[in-house]
């Protein structure tokens, strides 16, 4: 997460941040992350891929399911270091 | 904070005490940020920082060599040239003993109290079993490390290539509003 942050704040891009839920319920966590990201393609919002956390060992459920989203709907995400380029990111 | 954050910070002081008594080590504030919650300890060399992301119920510790006597985070993309001085504590269990590595299904769990005790106290442990050259400053073992990161990264990449001839999508950043202009789709 704190990698996701600095890489949004580099280029200026907001990230998803979910409220809290309480007690934790991670498919509530997963719905509420979709919900976001199915607004914002609505919106017409350019989506910023900023790869793998490859010094973790295992992948990001949440991870999985941004990607599977964009697929479905088709839609198109940046790479982060297209956008970055020139910023020393 | 909830009674899992709390108790995140108090088992962490608890648990790693062994890094003020053991390695010389200072225990930095408590910080929560984004949902994310960590505490740092750091001496002359070295930095080890525990972690837990509430969103994903995810707990790490990672082992930073000190550059000018501070943390300076890995690049947000990691490439082929990329210096790294940050490495997840599970990658060193990789290489010096598999067993204690924790297993996917583990991670996925919802955390309670009891199960954030555990998992701290494994680390903690595997920690100072695994890892006292890297406290001392001895950061042979980074160039496995980096080794081991930098294939991760360029197989993600290479998967997603071969996956989707769309366009590249992998973990998400954020987003930026589109410009008026239209943009043709990545890799189109």
């Amino acid at each position: 997460m704190r990698r996701i942050r600095a890489g949004a704040k580099s280029i200026g891009a907001s990230w998803y941040q979910g409220r809290r839920i309480e007690p934790w319920d991670k498919n509530l966590a997963l719905e509420r992350n979709k919900a976001w990201i199915l607004k914002k393609i609505k919106q017409g919002y350019e989506i910023v891929d900023i790869g793998i956390d490859a010094t973790r060992s295992f992948r990001s459920p949440f991870y999985e399911m941004e990607k599977k989203t964009l697929r479905e709907q088709k839609y198109p995400a940046i790479p982060y270091a297209r956008i970055s380029r020139g910023k020393g990111s | 904070m909830s009674n899992l954050n709390e108790s995140f910070f108090s088992i962490c002081i608890e648990r790693f005490q062994f890094l003020i008594k053991r390695f010389e080590c200072r225990r930095g504030a408590k910080r929560a940020t984004g949902g994310v919650y960590t505490l740092t300890y750091q001496n002359s060399t070295t930095a080890v920082q525990v972690g837990l992301e509430w969103r994903e119920q995810y707990v790490y510790v990672e082992l930073c060599r000190l550059v000018d006597g501070r943390i300076k985070d890995n690049p947000v993309v990691i490439g082929p040239e990329s210096q790294l001085t940050v490495f997840n504590l599970e990658d060193v269990l990789e290489i010096r003993n598999p067993e204690l590595k924790l297993s996917a299904e583990h991670v996925a769990r919802r955390l309670t109290v009891d199960a954030l005790r555990k998992t701290l106290s494994h680390y903690a442990r595997a920690l100072e079993e695994c890892a006292s050259d890297i406290l001392r400053g001895d950061f042979t073992l980074f160039d496995k490390l980096e080794h081991i990161v930098k294939t991760r990264a360029k197989e993600a990449a290479k998967t997603e290539r071969d996956r989707q001839p769309y366009a590249v999508a992998t973990e998400i950043a954020g987003e930026r509003q589109r410009p008026a202009e239209v943009r043709e789709p990545v890799g189109k």
